[in-house]
């Protein structure tokens, strides 16, 4: 089973929604930093309106369902996708107040699914089975969401890391 | 049973770089997109009207409409009044009663004519006089007058 914490974005977090990132065992940044520095020569345009977006649900808008490809996933799982040109930013969605952001990459436009990139394939398996993960110590209220989007873990005991 | 609070992390690399030099004029142009869609996707919710159904109400396709409601989309006037008269709602704000904006002025000064007003049972008392008023107004505020 992969090990990862769950860390909340200071900066991106506010008062309409808590963004949180995933941090691997041993890695010392997010997925979401290592998705900006991975792209940052290519794309600059398109993750500089990625911020932006992302600041401002933290703080403005609360991160609405119709902001995000949804159904990127398993059936219900929240897993989503933002979209910005060519570029996509995938995340897990549960509600307007909580968003987990994962990692993503260039999605060609020869390429009609993210099944068709390796890499987004690699990513997408990836965050599939992270969001499984949480959806069931959600569902054992193992973890917590309240309604403001504030994620604890409640049996911290039980936990392996 | 133990609760543990998430960990709380500030963004590293260029996420922190594109953070602290974010273009205020381009955020509030992203707010404004993003704001627009959650008023456009309240209106859909409000009349219970599907995406699919404002496809076809709109002679576009869900697509458009997915894209509409993103917050990436920059409306042209005629689209946005099209979506207005197609809802029933405001998206554009013509209101000609709030209409004076002062730019980078932080005070202005105006010389008005005060009535004194005294009142002795039935007798009262008029007199004019000029004074000098301050208004404080916030940076590039509309001022309602």
């Amino acid at each position: 089973m992969m090990k990862y914490d769950i860390v909340e974005v200071l900066e991106l977090s506010g008062a309409k929604a808590h963004i949180y990132s995933i941090r691997l065992e041993g890695e010392p940044k997010t997925l979401l930093d290592v998705f900006f520095d991975e792209n940052r020569n290519e794309y600059k345009d398109e993750l500089n309106k990625i911020a932006i977006k992302l600041s401002l649900m933290g703080h403005k808008t609360g991160s609405q369902d119709f902001y995000f490809k949804e159904g990127e996933g398993n059936l219900g799982d929240g897993v989503c996708a933002i979209r910005m040109g060519r570029l996509r930013l995938y995340c897990i969605r549960y509600s307007n107040t909580t968003l987990i952001i994962g990692s993503g990459g260039y999605k060609p436009a020869t390429a009609r699914t993210y099944q068709e990139v390796p890499k987004l394939n690699g990513i997408m398996e990836q965050l599939k089975s992270i969001a499984a993960e949480i959806n069931q110590k959600l569902k054992d209220k193992d973890w917590k969401i309240d309604e403001d989007g504030i994620l604890t873990i409640e049996n911290y005991e039980n936990e392996e890391y | 049973m133990k609760t543990k609070n998430i960990e709380q992390v500030r963004p590293q690399g260029f996420l922190a770089e594109l953070l602290s030099d974010i273009d205020e004029k381009e955020m509030k142009r992203t707010e404004n997109r993003m704001l627009l869609a959650i008023k456009i996707a309240e209106a859909l919710k409000q009349k219970h009207i599907s995406q699919k159904e404002f496809a076809n109400m709109m002679g576009k396709s869900t697509t458009v409409i997915s894209e509409w409601l993103s917050g990436d989309r920059n409306f042209t006037i005629d689209t946005l009044t099209d979506i207005s008269v197609a809802l029933g709602v405001s998206l554009i704000d013509t209101d000609m009663t709030c209409m004076y904006v002062i730019p980078n002025t932080y005070q202005i000064e105006s010389t008005i004519k005060a009535t004194a007003i005294k009142s002795r049972g039935e007798l009262s008392v008029y007199s004019t006089k000029e004074k000098t008023i301050s208004i404080k107004t916030e940076k590039n505020k509309p001022l309602a007058i």
